[in-house]
């Protein structure tokens, strides 16, 4: 599969609405597009090797921020670090989930990488403070939100894009958490925007 | 021996609904519980289409939460109308957005709603009223929007639910606090219980 290729073919199975004003994604999924056929998104076909690709690059992505928040929980004071716990927990939920939708979809769930090549990949090494932690565990929400919303119309089976839709709220509502922690009492910090896009991140987690 | 192809759609059509403690599973009959009989999905003066009609039943949940805001922002409700304030504004974006995406493809949008049509509103008389009946008012929004991505056509309208979703699970979380309740209590967000 030629990758580049891939990203540059239209997500016009159905009818595609033009200039609504609309947020709209500033280019591919730095993670989630890196699968899937190019026949994918509001489409009439079910292809259920597309779909299972892309539960499997969001297992990919969910597994990195399990290690990434490992190592935030412990950069937490007492307080914080229950939310971030809690956090960990949801993304541990997610990379489980997201293993029986691969094997349910016929394929094979990726495993978890080493901890010793997730502290090189995400640079762990470089968190040292709760200040710290909590830009990175912003950074790694933000790029978890960007990549599920970039696959929710590429996905063939609508129950899962509802799936990936869910999932993407909760990192959006992760944010709002470490909004919370960062900004106590200003509700305007944890939704500062009315569209919650994420960020594109240049991590290469595969 | 593979399994019948009307097995293997409903097994498919199942993926990810069960997998997840709270996964979604909203069923469009939600919508009149807090909007009333107008706005619910499928129940549409304009049926140009599925996406029409998702849109419609999106904005009337839009529409009724600006309504819902407003109408906390100026009771006098101390903090809670800031937030009504804060939350309100994004919510009338939301409702911009899709109304504007609606006529795109030759739809009308829905009246906005009075107050009188918004089963429970007019009781709302303290903060803690106005933030329970936020709660409820952003879990069936979400719930909404999730049950729209799995029938939305338009690449661009599931992009555009899908951040807006994500904005209502901001909000809850919001809300969660000001109740003084956990602000995430269960993965992912399906907006099916008024937690």
């Amino acid at each position: 599969m030629n990758l580049q290729s891939h990203l540059a073919a239209p997500l016009d199975r159905r009818r595609f609405v033009q200039g609504l004003g609309l947020t709209m994604l500033a280019g591919p999924p730095a993670l989630l597009a890196a699968c899937g056929s190019d026949d994918t998104s509001a489409s009439d076909t079910i292809d259920e090797a597309s779909d299972a690709r892309y539960a499997n690059a969001a297992r990919t992505l969910e597994l990195a921020m399990v290690a990434g928040y490992t190592r935030v929980v412990a950069l937490l004071d007492p307080a914080a670090a229950a939310s971030g716990d809690r956090i960990l927990t949801h993304e541990q939920q997610h990379a489980a989930g997201l293993a029986a939708v691969v094997s349910d979809l016929g394929g094979t769930p990726v495993a978890a990488k080493s901890a010793a090549a997730y502290e090189q990949i995400l640079g762990l090494a470089a968190l040292k403070s709760q200040s710290d932690a909590l830009r990175f565990a912003g950074d790694l929400e933000q790029m978890a939100i960007y990549s599920y919303i970039a696959a929710v119309p590429r996905l063939t089976i609508g129950e899962l894009r509802s799936t990936f839709t869910s999932i993407a709220t909760a990192e959006a509502e992760h944010t709002s958490v470490l909004r919370g922690i960062e900004f106590p009492g200003d509700p305007a910090k944890q939704s500062p925007v009315a569209f919650v896009t994420g960020t594109k991140s240049a991590l290469k987690l595969q | 021996m593979s399994e019948p192809s009307a097995t293997r759609v409903t097994r498919r059509d199942a993926l990810g609904a069960g997998l997840f403690a709270g996964a979604a599973a909203l069923a469009a009959a939600a919508a009149p519980a807090l909007i009333g009989a107008r706005g619910a999905f499928a129940q549409s003066e304009d049926t140009s289409g599925t996406d029409s009609e998702l849109l419609i039943g999106l904005i009337g949940f839009e529409q009724t939460a600006v309504l819902a805001y407003a109408t906390a922002a100026n009771a006098g409700l101390g903090a809670a109308s800031k937030l009504a304030t804060l939350l309100g504004r994004q919510e009338q974006e939301h409702a911009d957005a899709l109304i504007a995406a609606l006529k795109e493809i030759g739809g009308t949008a829905p009246s906005p709603p009075r107050v009188e049509d918004v089963p429970g509103l007019t009781e709302v008389g303290s903060a803690e009223d106005f933030l329970s009946f936020a709660l409820d008012l952003e879990n069936q929004q979400l719930a909404a929007y999730l049950e729209a991505n799995k029938q939305l056509g338009s690449a661009e309208l599931l992009t555009t639910s899908s951040q807006i979703a994500a904005n209502e699970g901001q909000h809850l979380v919001i809300v969660r606090q000001a109740l003084g309740v956990d602000p995430i209590p269960a993965p992912p967000p399906s907006g099916s219980g008024n937690v």
